[in-house]
């Protein structure tokens, strides 16, 4: 068993990323976020200023590590050093939660070793499943705690894929044993750059496709407009839209309350403005609460920090 | 895009060889998009491990930079802070090195710069002092910390540095400042290592410069104190390098290590 009490406990907390124009912020100003995630690999050095730093937040918030390059569907080997200083820096912080997403990074380039240094996508095919999860299992097996795999944007879109993107990843959390992390914005800009006819009833129905007990985490974020036929980048430049607070409404009744985080990581607002966000994110959760109570679906059993 | 045919291994190294050797893609082509994303991190990437370069050249030519730093050096690790070494031999192979000689030189300072201020602190074992009273001094070394690093320049790189801070985004020093600076610099030697968690660099003269450069390759203090060709004080350097920092033991070139126990 991994480790995973603290994540039961922040069920339906509400966080943001944290990124470094907050970092005083965050350190001085601690109410109105239950937790806050970082990217692991900015804190990777094992001695400094960040490594101080993050010991010093971890004494003020519970910390989700948020990586951006396990590369989880790298058909080359994970590199043993990249696990071992995310392993030094989950054994010093002690993060409630550990993610990454479902994509691939480590290659080969003309014989020498290659990080490539972005979320590359997968086909969806049963080799892609089988590699992903031995990476998955490599890696809970050496942190000793079950991470988080989450749906990524692809701007390629593949011909023909034997499964679809749900399939694929309910499949790789069933043989791995990792949980899904959910990112509601990702949906739909998939849908969006897929020229679906209705992005959000797309989106909608993607969310169908998932066992209601695999997802624990949400992502909310926003993007920058793009003139009608160009593809959306997913820059989490915006605050989160109209269209977005509607598809988490919709997952919030389909799995219930999870850990929320608002991701802001482009022309960031200060931290007031993440903290409204966040605002904005309980009262959806607390709507949901009411909804469910007035069809008699019972209590979620809310932490108090969203219920206060 | 289809990969049918080729196993998952293959189809990842033809789309990164791409991502990373494919030039003039339309920017239709998905494959533009993560051409640029690639290129934006590693331009933010630079700009984070070499700060005061990002504010002398600005960002408009850290774009080029990283582009041409893409093509010598691959990212590797999976940190992106591991990546970037190379710039300063990139700067100094580059038409910035005829318009700004001292450019290369600031890269290679703030790279130590940037390493000192991620590597461990080690504290010195005050009990391997005992055995400068124990063995002959050429059976005894100096282990430095593995944050140390000495760097020397015949342009004042560190007053140049110091001109660019404070570490605020867009400030930058007037010109006048740095043709003043330029013009009555002297040649600098300096120790760069993690100090009380935060990089710090502290002056040598030349002769500590050479030593530290020899103990680095395991040279003995013997040896060093022998040596005629500098004026090297290893009584008066001792101090000053527990005090900053600079190394963690004296250590016997035969025999196990106090600190590690080895």
């Amino acid at each position: 068993m991994f480790r995973s009490e603290h994540h039961q406990a922040l069920s339906a907390a509400v966080g943001v990323g944290l990124r470094h124009p907050h970092y005083q912020d965050a350190l001085s100003e601690t109410a109105g976020v239950d937790f806050v995630e970082v990217h692991s690999e900015n804190f990777f050095a094992p001695a400094g200023a960040t490594r101080d730093f993050i010991r010093a937040v971890s004494e003020r918030y519970p910390i989700s590590l948020h990586g951006t390059s396990l590369g989880l569907g790298s058909a080359e080997p994970i590199n043993t050093d990249y696990i071992q200083r995310l392993k030094n820096l989950t054994d010093d912080i002690r993060p409630f939660a550990i993610s990454d997403h479902a994509s691939f990074s480590w290659s080969r380039l003309n014989g020498r070793r290659l990080h490539a240094g972005d979320l590359l996508p997968l086909p969806f095919i049963e080799e892609a499943v089988n590699i992903m999860a031995e990476n998955i299992d490599r890696v809970q097996q050496i942190l000793g705690q079950q991470l988080l795999l989450e749906n990524l944007v692809s701007y390629i879109q593949f011909k023909q894929s034997p499964m679809s993107e749900m399939e694929f990843l309910t499949k790789v959390a069933e043989q791995s044993g990792c949980a899904l992390l959910l990112d509601i914005n990702n949906l739909l800009v998939n849908a969006h750059n897929q020229k679906a006819d209705d992005p959000l009833q797309t989106a909608k129905q993607w969310i169908d496709e998932l066992p209601i007990d695999l997802v624990k985490e949400f992502h909310l974020a926003g993007y920058t407009p793009v003139a009608p036929g160009q593809l959306i980048i997913d820059d989490h430049s915006q605050a989160v839209n109209e269209e977005c607070w509607a598809l988490f409404d919709y997952a919030l009744d389909h799995f219930s309350p999870q850990t929320t985080l608002i991701e802001w990581d482009n022309q960031l607002p200060d931290w007031q403005r993440l903290q409204q966000e966040a605002e904005r994110a309980r009262r959806h959760i607390l709507q949901h609460v009411q909804r469910q109570n007035i069809s008699g679906g019972g209590s979620h059993g809310l932490p108090t920090s969203v219920t206060a | 895009m289809g990969c049918q045919h080729l196993s998952l291994r293959e189809w990842q190294h033809n789309l990164t060889t791409d991502i990373f050797q494919k030039y003039d893609v339309d920017d239709a082509n998905p494959l533009a998009i993560y051409q640029n994303n690639l290129l934006m991190t590693a331009t933010r990437s630079l700009s984070i491990s070499y700060p005061v370069m990002a504010k002398m050249i600005g960002h408009d030519v850290m774009i080029p930079l990283a582009s041409r730093l893409l093509k010598q050096e691959l990212p590797e690790t999976g940190d992106w802070a591991d990546w970037g070494e190379e710039l300063a031999l990139l700067i100094h192979e580059s038409e910035l090195n005829e318009q700004l000689p001292m450019l290369a030189d600031m890269a290679r300072f703030e790279w130590l710069i940037h390493l000192a201020g991620r590597r461990a602190e080690v504290p010195f074992c005050s009990a391997s002092l005992e055995l400068l009273s124990l063995y002959e001094l050429d059976e005894l070394t100096v282990t430095l910390s593995p944050s140390v690093e000495v760097f020397r320049s015949h342009y004042p790189i560190s007053k140049l540095w110091a001109l660019h801070q404070p570490d605020v985004p867009d400030y930058s020093p007037a010109p006048e400042q740095i043709i003043k600076e330029l013009e009555n610099g002297t040649p600098q030697y300096l120790a760069i290592a993690q100090f009380r968690g935060r990089p710090a660099q502290e002056p040598l003269d030349q002769s500590e410069h050479e030593a530290m450069t020899e103990l680095i390759f395991g040279k003995s203090i013997g040896h060093l104190i022998d040596d005629q060709t500098t004026k090297f004080n290893f009584i008066q350097w001792l101090p000053k390098a527990i005090q900053n920092g600079w190394i963690t033991e004296i250590t016997h070139t035969h025999s196990t290590s106090i600190q590690n126990g080895e």
